[in-house]
């Protein structure tokens, strides 16, 4: 079954939130219906019809690339000025194959009330496709409430190599920057666009692995601030003979917000006193 | 005579011997960064230099010590709302801006409590007692901002300061458990670290009171606050961070600078020109070497200025107390000497009040006494204390202060009348004059109502050419009447120097802040080569 979602319908689908169930059959076709579904919701959302809907997304488009098999998180804020209750989040079904949102339903929201939900992205291995396109939506059956359409579209590209090192597209400062732990779509611990300096400034290094450690450990000191993460940074540090003048080009990036910086802060203030004689000790 | 010599050297050899590092407990050095260290891995490279400059200790290999350094990691507090486009760490403008920003709250609370920090020092070379509610008063700014500020117009930015800055006081709380857990330790502090070491040294003097001193000692180096807890800063003239005569960046005058940020402290309202709403300078420790040249950044960085081979020029005016090696005139000696300084102190405060036994005068380096009754045999009179010395108060306008003391106590039975004290004694000044004091000890200090004798001793004019291996001093003796000065049985007696405020003398090589030397031991291994001058001796008339 093939249809053709025109702005005129969506609005008529949003606006009534009567035939949702409709529209997200309709968009159960091939990848280009999905295209187009997210075309116009782009297109209509860009001319402010989709404005009045009651609920709306922060961010309200979600747009990035990255490499096969990733996995990545993205909070997103959904604000109504409707009350809801057990409202749903659902997706145009090809968004469905590759994420899952946490939690799925909101039990109560009220009016002029925000709350936070995940979308986690984790297409699976064997998928093949070049771009993963569609759109999250939320409805409340009870209040025949629904939300403003969040597009999403991800390419995925193969990873790029600097210096030797394969390395993750530049994530999207917007969706990067808002979070502390921001995005890391390979999963190595360290986020995409640390790693992405580590590689062009260190990547020629011989000690590119040492580099590698020090700013996975510095990752989870800025997110936990354990004295374990603390040790492996210190440890990578000290006994690997990185200099600070080096280093620093990973933390500046590190802590390229506010909010990283006060958290970095709060935790590297709490940790224990190090031992220099100590640290050097555990080198061996 | 040759047969004694030997003996002595084979005793100070033994002595040496047994204090080689690897049987002593290392002394642990806390360093606590500055603003200038923004990264944890800047701070590590200042512990690590620290570390392998004490333990090449190259200006005290024959009485090298054992440190273990650790970092007190201080990530500054302020952090901005929003960081300009492109503006990632480090951004000049952004990060000169926040650090300011701390720097001046926090300037201003010493400014709030000033007047209470000078009744809480406690000088490496001397006694002192240390006011706990004064430190109370102090320590209460490790939580509170102090208001009435520019910065601080509400109570709504106030509290969104106070998120901000939060930091600050977890890191002066972990250097107040750092220390207790250490037992005995050193915290050398660099620029902004030190106004978080005296708040942390202001809770463990409030909580401990006297005893604090047996378990601390700050080393402040380009030091930003106007105190030096243990008389020990190793600042220059020429610090552009600090002084205006340096740089047009100087802390100085910072509420002068930009935005022109201005308070109303107890401290502007008691100075003639500041006022309330005022943007007068700051107050700063005087610097205590002459202005130097280094590669670091406005010569003000911890490594590449303090730590480094650059000389630095000693400043007679500031006559610090600390022994210097001699010939060695470069940061890092003098950083050296500072920390060894310290530790002597630290060590020797701990030292457990002597018993006779240890009364010999061949190289345990103890207070020695030499205390005989009239009939000429030895009377147990133990005496503790460090030194007799007067040091300079820069805190009362660099007057002379004789806080240091002896005590000494009589045994649980008994009694005797004081006949003599007899002192070795150094005095170079204007008027080469000290008075000496007897007093009865009252719960642990002397009081000052219970003076039992008062005497004048005219020192001698010498030159002194070597650090304490000059042994001529004058022995000088008190004598006092019978019946004069009756000693109870186990009650403590404190000797108390003090010497005109108009007396202005130098040190022997005219370095140090004390004017007056009368006895002194050195409590550990000497400072240089030769024994002091250590012997004092207590003659009484037994009952």
């Amino acid at each position: 079954m093939t249809t053709t979602i025109t702005t005129k319908r969506l609005l008529a689908v949003f606006g009534g939130a009567v035939l949702l169930a409709g529209v997200l059959v309709a968009c159960g076709g091939g990848g280009s219906e999905q295209d187009a579904a997210v075309q116009e919701a782009e297109r209509a959302h860009a001319l402010g019809l989709l404005d009045k809907l009651p609920v709306s997304w922060k961010p309200n488009a979600i747009t990035f690339s990255a490499n096969p098999g990733f996995r990545q998180d993205v909070p997103v804020t959904l604000t109504t000025t409707k009350a809801l209750t057990n409202a749903k989040i659902v997706f145009v079904p090809d968004l469905r194959n590759a994420v899952t949102v946490v939690p799925d339903t909101v039990p109560a929201l009220a009016a002029g009330q925000s709350t936070t939900v995940t979308l986690r992205f984790a297409p699976a291995a064997t998928d093949t496709r070049k771009l993963i396109a569609g759109i999250a939506l939320l409805y409340d059956k009870g209040t025949t409430t629904i939300s403003q359409p969040l597009p999403v579209k991800i390419s995925i590209v193969p990873a790029e190599i600097v210096n030797g090192v394969a390395v993750p597209p530049e994530p999207p400062p917007e969706l990067n920057n808002a979070t502390l732990a921001g995005f890391d779509v390979n999963g190595n611990g360290v986020r995409d666009d640390v790693e992405r300096v580590l590689a062009s400034s260190f990547g020629s290094s011989p000690l590119v692995a040492t580099y590698l450690r020090f700013a996975t450990a510095e990752q989870q000191v800025l997110l936990t601030g354990s004295s374990l993460a603390l040790a492996a940074s210190d440890g990578a540090y000290l006994c690997g003979g990185l200099k600070s003048s080096d280093t620093d080009v990973l933390t500046n990036i590190l802590l390229n917000t506010p909010q990283r910086q006060q958290a970095y802060k709060s935790a590297t203030a709490a940790a224990p006193a190090v031992s220099i004689r100590a640290v050097k000790r555990s080198c061996q | 005579m040759i047969g004694r010599k030997l003996l002595r050297l084979s005793v100070a050899v033994t002595i040496v011997l047994a204090s080689l590092p690897e049987l002593a407990a290392a002394t642990q050095v806390i360093f606590v960064n500055g603003i200038q260290n923004f990264t944890r891995q800047q701070a590590l490279d200042s512990a690590t230099e620290i570390q392998r400059v004490l333990d090449l200790s190259a200006n005290h290999s024959t009485t090298k010590r054992d440190f273990e350094v650790l970092l007190r990691y201080n990530p500054d507090g302020f952090t901005p709302d929003s960081l300009p486009a492109g503006c990632n760490l480090p951004c000049q403008g952004v990060q000169l801006k926040q650090d300011y920003v701390e720097l001046f709250i926090q300037k201003v609370a010493e400014e709030h409590f000033y007047t209470n920090f000078p009744n809480i020092l406690a000088p490496f070379d001397a006694i002192t007692t240390i006011d706990r509610s004064a430190a109370a008063a102090v320590a209460a700014y490790i939580d509170k901002l102090p208001g009435d500020n520019s910065l601080e117009p509400d109570d709504a930015t106030s509290k969104q300061l106070a998120v901000k800055l939060a930091p600050n006081a977890v890191v002066v709380k972990g250097l107040v458990a750092d220390i207790k857990a250490a037992g005995a330790a050193i915290v050398v502090a660099h620029s902004q670290g030190n106004l978080l070491a005296n708040l942390a040294y202001a809770q463990v003097a409030a909580e401990m009171g006297d005893q604090a001193r047996k378990i601390v000692r700050v080393v402040n180096v380009a030091n930003t606050t106007r105190f030096a807890v243990s008389g020990l800063n190793i600042t220059h003239a020429n610090d552009g961070a600090l002084f205006a005569t340096a740089s047009r960046f100087a802390l100085e005058t910072l509420p002068s600078q930009g935005n022109n940020w201005t308070r109303t402290t107890p401290y502007t309202q008691a100075t003639s020109g500041c006022g309330t709403n005022s943007s007068c300078n700051l107050v700063l420790a005087p610097p205590t070497f002459k202005g130097a040249s280094t590669s670091g950044f406005l010569d003000h960085e911890f490594v590449a200025t303090y730590l480094s081979t650059y000389d630095l020029p000693e400043d007679p005016t500031a006559r610090l107390s600390v022994p210097l090696t001699a010939g060695k005139t470069r940061f890092v000696d003098r950083f050296e000497d500072f920390v060894y300084a310290a530790a002597r102190s630290l060590e020797t405060a701990n030292v457990p009040p002597l018993n006779p036994v240890l009364f010999d005068n061949l190289g345990d380096r103890q207070f020695v006494g030499l205390n005989y009754d009239t009939n000429g045999t030895l009377f147990s009179i133990s005496v503790t204390g460090e030194q007799l010395g007067l040091v300079r108060n820069p805190i009362l306008g660099n007057k002379l202060q004789g806080k240091a003391a002896i005590a000494f106590s009589m045994p649980a039975v008994g009694g005797a009348d004081l006949k003599s004290i007899e002192l070795p004694i150094y005095i170079q000044g204007g008027t080469n004059q000290v008075t000496l004091s007897i007093r009865r000890d009252i719960n642990g200090l002397p009081d000052t109502s219970s003076v039992l004798a008062t005497d004048t001793i005219i020192g001698t004019l010498k030159t002194v050419n070597a650090f304490f291996t000059d042994q001529t001093f004058t022995t000088t003796t008190i004598n006092y009447n019978p019946g004069a000065v009756p000693l109870l049985p186990n009650t403590r007696y404190w000797i108390e120097a003090t010497a005109l405020d108009t007396t202005v003398a130098i040190w022997p090589y005219g370095r140090t802040s004390a004017s007056a030397l009368v006895a002194y031991s050195s409590g550990g291994a000497p400072y240089a080569t030769g024994d002091p001058p250590t012997a004092i001796r207590i003659v009484v008339t037994p009952k």
